[in-house]
């Protein structure tokens, strides 16, 4: 039985020892990709080992004393908070100097400050306890998915299907705002990577009602295009496949349904990764899959009933058109307009770019399944992979812990993820909720492009893996962002 | 508000989703595709350095030292860190700037240069000797980007037996190709013992693994040298070469063209194998080894040609001998078998005549030989074409048991067969049996289509010495250390004649050196039995070939001799005193007709260069 009022027994330690592991994994991992036989001191404030154990102490210092103000504080001052960082993002584009193409750190003495890490903070709080205060439920049903059938009903009619004042200022522009605020004045840094960070409070609009399933579908089609591009139709039309089963298994809500689904698309997804991702096998094997799918969802009896039945259909047959479409389209473009479509994906770089994202992946695939051994890690100790104390420093976790070790961090994250949902859902004020969702989603986004990044799934985007990465100031920036919401979460029994 | 909550659901599958593309794809990198991973990773930060073995020596028959190593330098190049005033750096090496550029660019261009890395060491200047590398070693260090790398090179306390002990060189991409063992910086014997032993000579290489960093530097040894091998030295060579007779021999033939072979009897060994013009092997050696082979491969004398193994030439007179041997032992002719010198069945010089069997051989008697060898075919037959070609089957088995016509098998690659006439050959150049005694009779004193290499004129010396049998002639006694077993069939081998039957020709021999009228016999030797025959080998082209093959001593024989010399007229001339020379030179160990000697070593046909 949870009491009020006592903190200790009100925290929850799932997420704090989560933190703790996902801490002590990457300050190890940092001692073993700044490894340097003559000063092997691990604690030695000369190595990068020595003053990150430094910045988690001092960041769990930070933690204590998150935790020790009330929550209505923070509440109260969250806009001064976001103001200040506002105000410090636009300095920084002035003041900064160019660090690998980014002005995005001010110098602190000898610490290097980057505020951005410190703005998905301040939007986090912000973003939340403005939420907190507005109902936007009312908008949502119009903009559900059983819409798109009457509007398009509207629409063959010849009446009006949009107006203006459909628009909620205050329920929908406002929060789009907020977050995209210091996305702007992070993207004025150049610093592409943290500005795309502040995509993940979409998941969060979603799940409030900001944005409508419309939106989703037009984020979709944008996403389901980047991918053709960037790989081929065939790891398209897998995600859309899954996006499919994602539908109609939120409708059908069994469990069993929603298993099956994770199983085949994880099943589809080894074999593709077994015939290497485009061969002419695995172009039976997907068209197979996709009939299956087709097939279930005709043969589900409790969809015959609904109209959801043709909209999923339609939908994917619609979507395997699109991307047949899109990748027409670019074939028929000129060289020089493909190349400059590429580099914006980042699938073309100079060659010091793409010797980084393959050595990269010959340290994670050369660990094998156990890995090399701490310490005994060739590409590690040979400091062939740049930024591996930083950026990088999921490939020492893939090197000299293998596998199990890339799998362990990748579940320990998820774990964490999913306690920070499970724990938002339980909130009883709306603000704390939002609040667990911006963390969970900010986490999220960190861990898809950071490790998609060292894995060749996502173009090269220097930002750091939460909690693991060398560096104070995103450490800082992160425990704050957690220990917000324990902080939330230990007095959720005080709201009524 | 039951609509939003089931969004929810919608995000944790999203996320579940990405976290099973996610593991799957570390699934697919780190266990599926793995071993591609581990090469590639390999491939970059391991590097493999090797170490070099020792190529093996070759002694002679005393133990004393034909071939050696020596340590030579390259001079390695690493373009990243090369800093230098070209010029100056050119001038130091001997080199102008014209052939540093393409260096430069060999080294860069991958199609020649696999593997190339800009901040690896590249060879640039390769087996600079150590006289040369001495003079500039302390300013070469100055520069960057220059370092050192030690090998060893062939050298040659005594520059004989050339062509024999043969060279190495680069491997090229056949060998790369052919045989794993070889890395592209390997050097493999391309003649001579070096090639023929080149399995045994090589060795083993030794690899050290290296951890190395981004830049190409080395930061440990890899898995604390767990993969790390030691090179293995090839093995030394035993031969049977007396270095002092082939020394000796190369001595007499400067200026000549054509070569020298001499074999023990008893046991098939080489003693010597000359062959003129030969060169210095020290020039077939490290960086100067290309220049140097153009230029000798250009000689219009053939110099890098192994005249003793592979020049063919008709054997002339000396074949009498086994002539002789035949129809003895076909019982055709006896010690009393006289024949005259009639001229007008063929051409011959002037001497008494008629002549018994062991006088032919003494005077070299063209008719005599036209007669017994018509006997042989013919049988007296004459016009008989079944009874020629009869007789010519009889006669060429006869005649290949004698160890012509086929390879002999000596441990030299390249060695030719040379040619036994026969009855196919007869049918294909005139016709089927469009031929007769008269087209054919000049095989019976070693012309016309008849061709043998000198080994194989040695080889029938040796027969004659043993009456009757050889022992395959071979160089290589021992490898490290260990003597060969010869225990096959075709190490010894018989004739077809009767050991008894060659006493009769064996005087004819020794009246050859001592009798007046012989045809070599300003060529005996004092206190030695020597028994010989002169040849000429006609040579169609230009003055005949001088031919002369002997044993001695007459009992119990210890060497065999062939020599050939070409364009020196008849075999008592130039052939016959060098053979004796040589027999003199093996059996006394030193040389006591001087005048002869100083005659013989004067004598020359060609200037022969410095």
């Amino acid at each position: 039985m949870k009491q009020r009022g006592n903190i200790a027994l009100n925290v929850d330690w799932v997420i704090i020892g989560l933190y703790l592991a996902l801490c002590l994994i990457g300050v190890l991992n940092i001692y073993a990709a700044d490894f340097n036989p003559s000063s092997a001191d691990f604690f030695d404030m000369g190595n990068r080992s020595g003053k990150q154990a430094l910045w988690i102490g001092a960041s769990l210092i930070i933690g204590i004393t998150i935790m020790s103000f009330d929550s209505k504080f923070f509440r109260a001052i969250s806009p001064v908070i976001y103001g200040v960082i506002s105000l410090l993002l636009v300095a920084v584009i002035f003041l900064a100097r160019d660090v690998k193409g980014a002005r995005a750190w001010i110098d602190i003495g000898s610490f290097k400050l980057q505020p951005a890490e410190f703005a998905k903070f301040a939007t986090a709080l912000f973003l939340s306890s403005y939420l907190g205060n507005i109902t936007t439920d009312k908008k949502v049903d119009e903009s559900s998915i059983e819409d798109i059938g009457k509007g398009l009903n509207r629409f063959i009619k010849g009446k009006k299907v949009f107006s203006f004042s459909d628009i909620d200022v205050y329920g929908q522009l406002l929060p789009i705002g907020i977050a995209l605020l210091p996305m702007i004045l992070i993207l004025g840094q150049d610093d592409t990577g943290s500005a795309l960070v502040f995509t993940s409070f979409f998941f969060v609009f979603y799940r409030e009602g900001v944005i409508g399933r419309i939106f989703i579908v037009g984020l979709m089609a944008i996403v389901l295009a980047i991918i053709t591009l960037m790989y081929d139709k065939h790891v398209a039309f897998t995600a859309l496949g899954a996006l499919g089963i994602l539908v109609y298994s939120s409708f059908i809500k069994k469990t069993n349904m929603a298993l099956f689904s994770i199983f085949s698309v994880l099943g589809f997804l080894l074999l593709l990764a077994i015939f290497q991702w485009s061969t002419s096998l695995n172009t039976y094997i997907l068209w197979g899959w996709i009939s299956i799918n087709i097939i279930i969802v005709i043969l589900i009896p409790e969809l015959w009933k609904r109209i959801e039945r043709g909209v999923i259909l339609g939908g994917l047959v619609l979507a395997l058109g699109y991307v047949g479409f899109i990748e027409k389209a670019y074939n028929i473009l000129q060289p020089h307009q493909k190349e400059r479509i590429e580099i914006i994906l980042g699938k073309r770089h100079d060659k010091t770019v793409s010797f980084q994202t393959d050595q990269s992946l010959n340290a994670i695939g050369s660990g094998g399944f156990t890995g090399k051994g701490f310490l005994e890690g060739t590409h590690t100790k040979g400091k062939w992979v740049p930024e591996q104390s930083t950026d990088y420093i999921f490939c020492t976790i893939g090197e000299e812990w293998g596998f199990v070790g890339t799998s362990l961090v990748l579940i320990l994250f998820i774990a964490l993820i999913l306690r920070l949902i499970q724990k938002a859902e339980m909130q009883r004020s709306k603000m704390s909720r939002v609040y667990g969702y911006c963390v969970a989603s900010i986490f999220f986004i960190h861990l898809l492009i950071n490790i998609g990044m060292t894995i060749q799934i996502m173009p090269v985007i220097g930002i750091p893996l939460p909690f693991m990465s060398y560096g104070g100031s995103s450490l800082f920036g992160f425990t704050a962002l957690l220990f917000m919401f324990v902080k939330f979460d230990s007095q959720r029994l005080d709201i009524l | 508000m039951a609509k939003l909550e089931s969004r929810k659901y919608h995000i944790l599958l999203l996320f579940g989703f990405f976290f099973l593309v996610y593991l799957s794809r570390l699934f697919y990198v780190q266990v599926i595709a793995k071993d591609y991973f581990v090469n590639r990773a390999k491939t970059d930060a391991v590097d493999k350095v090797v170490e070099f073995p020792v190529r093996g020596n070759i002694y002679d028959r005393n133990g004393e030292v034909l071939v050696q190593n020596e340590i030579a330098y390259d001079v390695m190049i690493t373009m990243s860190d090369f800093e230098a005033d070209t010029l100056r750096f050119c001038e130091l090496l001997g080199i102008d700037t014209v052939e540093f550029n393409r260096r430069i660019k060999e080294i860069k261009n991958p199609k020649l240069n696999r593997g190339y890395s800009s901040r690896l060491p590249q060879v640039f200047e390769s087996l600079m000797k150590s006289e040369e590398f001495g003079g500039i070693k302390e300013r070469l260090f100055n520069y960057k980007g220059i370092s050192i790398k030690k090998r060893t090179v062939r050298n040659y306390p005594r520059p004989i037996a050339a062509h024999v002990l043969g060279h190495v060189s680069k491997v090229g991409p056949r060998d790369l190709e052919r045989d794993g063992f070889y890395i592209p910086q390997d050097y493999k014997g391309s003649s001579g013992l070096e090639q023929f032993y080149e399995k045994e000579l090589r060795g083993n290489k030794g690899w050290k693994h290296y951890l190395k960093n981004r830049h190409g530097k080395y930061i440990s040894s890899y898995l604390e040298g767990a993969l790390d091998t030691l090179p293995l030295p090839g093995k030394n060579l035993q031969t049977s070469l007396h270095a002092q007779l082939q020394e000796y021999g190369e001595k007499l033939m400067v200026g000549k063209i054509g070569a020298i072979v001499a074999i023990e009897p008893k046991t098939g060994e080489v003693l010597a194998m000359v062959n003129a013009p030969t060169y210095n092997p020290n020039l077939l050696v490290g960086g100067k080894y290309g220049k140097n082979y153009q230029r000798l491969a250009k000689d219009k004398k053939q110099i890098l040609f192994p005249r003793s193994i592979q020049s063919r030439q008709p054997p002339g007179s000396i074949v009498k001998t086994m002539q002789s041997a035949i129809a003895v032992d076909m019982g055709l002719a006896n010690e009393f078998t006289a024949y005259a010198c009639n001229k007008k069945l063929v051409g011959c010089h002037n001497h008494q005549s008629p002549l018994n069997l062991p006088q032919a051989i003494q005077n070299s008697c063209n008719p005599y030989y036209y007669n017994l060898v018509n006997k042989i075919l013919t049988k007296g037959k004459s016009g008989n074409m079944a009874q020629l070609r009869k007789g010519m089957d009889e006669w060429e088995e006869y005649v290949r048991s004698f160890g012509f016509g086929d390879k002999l098998g000596i441990d030299l690659y390249g060695e030719k067969d040379g040619n036994v006439p026969d009855k196919r050959e007869y049918d294909h150049i005139y016709g089927k049996n469009r031929w007769n005694w008269r087209t054919v009779y000049s095989i019976a004193i070693g012309q016309g289509e008849f061709s043998v290499t000198p080994l194989q004129m040695a080889n029938l010396a040796c027969i004659m010495a043993n009456k009757g049998h050889f022992f395959r002639p071979h160089i290589v006694t021992a490898i490290a250390g260990e003597a060969l077993s010869f225990n096959d069939s075709t190490f010894r081998r018989e004739t077809k004649v009767d050991s008894s039957n060659f006493e009769i020709v064996h005087n004819g021999m020794q009246w050859v050196l001592e009798e007046y009228g012989g045809t070599a016999r300003s060529s005996r030797i004092p206190d030695i039995t020597v028994c010989g025959k002169t040849g000429t080998s006609q040579n169609p082209h230009g003055d005949d070939h001088s031919v002369f093959m002997a044993f001695a001593p007459r009992e119990n024989p210890k060497i065999a001799i062939a020599v050939f010399v070409e364009n020196a007229g008849g075999g008592g001339g130039t052939a016959a005193p060098i053979a004796s020379l040589m027999i003199e030179k093996y059996l006394k160990g030193k040389i006591e007709r001087t005048e002869l000697e100083t005659e013989m070593i004067e004598k020359v046909f060609f200037e022969p260069k410095k």
